[in-house]
């Protein structure tokens, strides 16, 4: 069993380190100017941002050639290719160089979206809202727009090495053709694709706070008033979920009428010890008051004239955890300045990455790998540079529940692997079947959608075999009916052989595939004669005798690689 | 299909002029079928006679009726209410003021399915699976719904929300199938490459590391085997669960019969974004054509368990106990809009063996909010303690034949179990 939950107390704590950014949340935010981008730091990666864990790791640590397909994955989204494993396998040590080198890789931004999808779950498959009613054809491609938005924000923040403040003070979104043609912003000339866009309707500046795509994705009604707003806020961004307290519901407390739960929220203790906080926050949000969420008469846009509308429901003037504010601009700045806020990114970067809850037995790597990310300027490289330096991330063979040696990727990591290796991207009619969940599998592959599926899976499932089954099938034809189209140079994984090589008359190439498969497609050294290696071209043999083809023969032998458990425990 | 046909057929499957006599399934073969109805009911519209009640706003045109024990809501525009009830009184049990303690969809979702306000603790329906896990292929099928697998997630699967699993397990893929071509397979290589799969999982087995690996590569391989089985099951029934109970009920009703699961989870309506019951305006527009569609769907469903075989002698109806049950209730009075907002105490409808059939247990008071109830007796008792969700959990388990202590800290409802 690992550790107790971590208590919220290490979110405090860790403002008396040094190096901190927090102090009074009046003043201006350490390190970002909230009006623009100028407040960039040093992008560059350097060895003073890289952390290196003041005690021994109580754990042996991975197989480098393991650790750098772990490593490679989770920060691009795809295996290292021969070249970078060429490296590791001649210096171990050559890893922490490919970190910052993967770490610049274009991927790196890919990889956020999808990363920290797991912890925004702004991808949405049903809105109150029509593509064609804003001109567009094409409603599920629409729809995932939107739902990227606040993550091609944050993922933008980390490609750019921009200080993470940005995230809740930056000036700008981001945007599509899609968006552009359905969000009142300025979308740039002659581009395409998502690109740095401005909304131009006059709402204020307050990074992912500002953006459409968050406050479609999570509505409000004129009764809850903001509040599933306010407390998405305080879960994202400082770590507090007002879902966690205890609540206590007094059966003397008249709940009946507006009117009562009105009075109830600011008289009675048991409302008062979440409302008190909560509704103040969710204050701040009225400017995105839609009465009419299908129209594009008033769904899109921000409605300065109804920032007001606290007044006369919850009554609750906007403040920040006790500190009153005025706009949303203001929030921004609040949260940026919050202690919690930077230490926050620590934990959920640290449980993105090791796909488990921070406990109290993490707080000492936690303050080290803050230390790292303010060091580094509050850049999420920084961040990363650091949390892949984790010992219980890096962790090899122990059954101490605190370390991670094994993980369960899921659907979007699956897809992405699967295209790097073998150019298959498993589409029907053009939507993304791992991504989604009423054409594709998402769910059934382990994803979370949100709503009923609140957190990706952690073991595996009948269905998430079925899938990974299917699509080793589907990938595995098409890679090899590819390749054999193509000369050896330009190959991904067939560059061993020539498809005329048979076990009767070259078995040594053939066994020197199947290796470079095993390591390729699994990051695992196998020898040439090694017994697994035998048992793929033994299978290879079988087929051939009965088909006298080498290419399904090929084929078939990786499917059962690609559909093989260490394809998805990495 | 219209509703009112397979209403028609649900109902001549029952049997109108008197159900058959019950056959006993032990506590450990029962079966359990779950129907969430998200956004937070109004039980007033069918489950909760609050005429007398002056706090509660009823609706237009509404009555109080009775069938066997029961007294439910009955309305004009929700004959398919009054059908069911007419009909399978005798084995519903209503549980009237139960407290789920909060009034947030998300919260009160993981509450009413776990007892637990943290996601990551298994629901009912997974707990109760597991305790059968041996015996079936997929423990707990997911038509839809929440899931909340915890560390339980080998023993679950989703069907997706149109019919995915069945494309999955079907050669052609259906709607799955991929926009470039792809070489065929045929099924000789296919059979070939399973072969050598299994070998790879054991040999991968053989190596696994202690603690999370060995674990982790043990779920896979039980995840394997009950792939394979879901294989050979597409071949005695589909999974094509669509947009409406009736397919859900069908998907359901096999896969009970056949031995596919344990347990299976439904939600009403099928679209998992859409909280339909979510009626904070239009209270009364938005929740009669919602009662009235489930109540047809549940006279399929059990129509469907009735006719089909139980592996106790009589029908599955006899061995299976359906539970149906909102998040959340809605507040008593309407809003300005005409809603109803959110509200922490709800109803729940059990329907099978194993329950005091044709009763109602707790509720409400004259705020409307739950009234105490003895646990042993299920007689109201202005000494005890209202009912809970988490109570709710812990007899379903009991009724399980699971003990519900070390998932639960609640107590067993004994005066509601037969």
């Amino acid at each position: 069993m690992v550790g107790q939950p971590l208590v919220s107390l290490w979110l405090l704590a860790a403002c008396v380190g040094k190096g901190d950014v927090v102090g009074d949340p009046t003043d201006s935010v350490a390190g970002v100017d909230s009006g623009a981008e100028s407040g960039v730091t040093d992008s560059t990666p350097s060895d003073d941002t890289a952390t290196t864990p003041t005690e021994p790791s109580p754990w042996p640590e991975m197989d480098p050639m393991r650790l750098a397909h772990r490593i490679s994955l989770d920060l691009r989204g795809v295996r290292p290719d021969d070249a970078d494993l060429a490296k590791v396998r001649a210096d171990a040590g050559a890893l922490d160089r490919l970190v910052d080198e993967w770490l610049a890789d274009d991927r790196w931004e890919r990889r956020l979206v999808d990363l920290y999808e797991n912890r925004f779950l702004t991808i949405n498959e049903s809105y109150a809202a029509d593509a064609d009613e804003w001109g567009v054809d094409d409603q599920a491609a629409w729809e995932r727009s939107i739902g990227e938005e606040p993550l091609r924000v944050l993922a933008r923040i980390g490609a750019e090495d921009l200080p993470y403040t940005e995230l809740v003070t930056g000036d700008w979104t981001m945007a599509d053709e899609l968006l552009a043609a359905t969000w009142p912003i300025t979308y740039p000339d002659g581009k395409s694709g998502w690109q740095v866009a401005r909304y131009a309707d006059g709402r204020p500046a307050a990074g992912v706070l500002s953006t459409n795509g968050l406050w479609w994705r999570y509505g409000s009604t004129t009764s809850n008033a903001n509040r599933k707003r306010a407390n998405l806020i305080t879960r994202v961004f400082v770590c507090d979920d007002f879902l966690d307290r205890p609540i206590e519901f007094s059966t003397n407390v008249n709940l009946s009428t507006e009117d009562a739960v009105d009075d109830a929220l600011r008289t009675d203790p048991a409302c008062i010890a979440c409302h008190v906080t909560l509704d103040p926050i969710a204050s701040y949000l009225f400017g995105f008051t839609w009465y009419a969420p299908d129209s594009p008469v008033d769904a899109d846009a921000y409605h300065p004239e109804r920032e007001e509308l606290w007044a006369s429901t919850t009554g609750n003037p906007p403040s920040w955890y006790g500190t009153p504010g005025y706009s949303l601009e203001d929030l921004g700045v609040q949260i940026a300045s919050d202690s919690r806020f930077p230490n926050c990114a620590v934990q959920t970067g640290f449980e993105l990455l090791l796909s488990r809850e921070a406990t109290n037995d993490d707080v000492t790597t936690l303050l080290e790998h803050r230390e790292a990310f303010l060091a580094g300027g509050l850049t999420l490289r920084s961040l990363y540079r650091s949390l892949v330096q984790d010992p219980a991330y890096r962790a090899g063979a122990t059954d101490d529940p605190r370390a991670v040696p094994v993980k369960l990727m899921g659907p979007e990591l699956l897809a992405s692997q699967v295209e790097e290796l073998t150019g298959f991207r498993w589409t029907t009619d053009g939507v993304d079947v791992l991504y989604s969940d009423e054409i594709g599998v998402r769910t059934l592959a382990g994803g979370a959608d949100g709503v009923s599926v609140q957190a990706p899976a952690t073991q595996p499932s009948a269905t998430s075999v079925l899938v990974l089954q299917r699509v080793a099938l589907l990938a595995g034809r098409y890679a090899v009916d590819t390749e054999r189209r193509v000369d050896a140079e330009s190959r991904r994984l067939f560059r061993e052989v020539d498809f005329t090589e048979t076990t009767a008359a070259d078995r040594a190439a053939m066994e020197a595939q199947v290796a470079a498969l095993y390591l390729r497609v699994h990051g695992r050294e196998v020898a040439t004669d090694d017994a697994d290696v035998e048992l793929l071209l033994d299978l290879w043999s079988d087929l051939y005798d009965v088909h006298g083809d080498v290419y399904t023969s090929w084929s078939a032998v990786l499917i059962v690689l690609l559909s093989d458990p260490d394809f998805l425990l990495y | 299909m219209n509703r009112r046909h397979f209403l028609g057929s649900a109902l001549s499957a029952a049997g109108l002029a008197g159900l058959p006599r019950r056959a006993h399934a032990s506590p450990a073969d029962r079966k359990f079928v779950f129907v969430h109805n998200a956004g937070g009911w109004d039980p007033t519209r069918a489950l909760a006679a609050e005429f007398a009640n002056t706090a509660v706003d009823m609706e237009a045109d509404a009555t109080s009726a009775t069938a066997g024990g029961i007294t439910y809501v009955d309305h004009p525009d929700r004959p398919s209410v009054r059908s069911f009830f007419q009909t399978w009184n005798s084995r519903s049990l209503i549980l009237n003021g139960v407290l789920v303690r909060a009034i947030s969809h998300e919260l009160c979702t993981k509450i009413a399915f776990t007892g637990s306000t943290s996601g990551t603790q298994p629901d009912w329906a997974t707990i109760l699976a597991q305790a059968g896990a041996d015996r079936y292929t997929i423990p707990h099928l997911v038509i839809g719904g929440p899931s909340f697998a915890g560390e339980l997630g080998a023993l679950v699967a989703r069907t997706g929300q149109n019919g995915q699993l069945d494309a999955l397990l079907t050669d052609a893929l259906g709607a799955l199938a991929p926009d470039v071509p792809i070489p065929a397979t045929d099924d000789g290589i296919v059979a070939a490459i399973d072969v050598v799969r299994q070998e790879m999982i054991a040999r991968r087995l053989a190596r696994a590391g202690p603690g999370l690996d060995a674990s982790l590569v043990a779920s896979w391989e039980v995840s394997a085997e009950k792939a394979i089985g879901l294989h050979g099951m597409r071949e005695r029934m589909d999974f094509q669960a669509l947009q409406d109970l009736e397919t859900a009920s069908t998907v359901a009703a096999n896969a009970l019969t056949l031995g596919l699961s344990r347990c299976v989870t439904l939600a009403w309506p099928t679209d998992p974004y859409a909280l339909a019951f979510d009626s904070h305006s239009e209270n009364d527009e938005t929740q009669s054509p919602l009662w009235e569609d489930l109540f047809a769907g549940l006279s399929n469903l059990m129509g469907k368990l009735q006719a089909a075989p139980g592996s106790g002698g009589g029908s599955l109806a006899d061995e299976t106990v359906v539970v149906v049950l909102s998040e959340m209730g809605r507040t008593p009075s309407s809003n300005s809009a005409g809603g109803k907002d959110h509200w922490p105490y709800t109803s729940v409808l059990m329907v099978g063996p194993a329950v005091t059939g044709g009763r109602i247990v707790g509720a409400y008071d004259a705020n409307y909010n739950g009234s105490p109830v003895d646990p042993a007796t299920g007689e109201l008792d202005a000494s005890a303690e209202p009912l809970t969700i988490e109570m709710l959990g812990a007899t379903l388990l009991a009724l399980g034949d699971v003990d519900p202590e070390p998932w639960i800290d609640a107590t067993v409802l004994q005066g509601v179990m037969a």
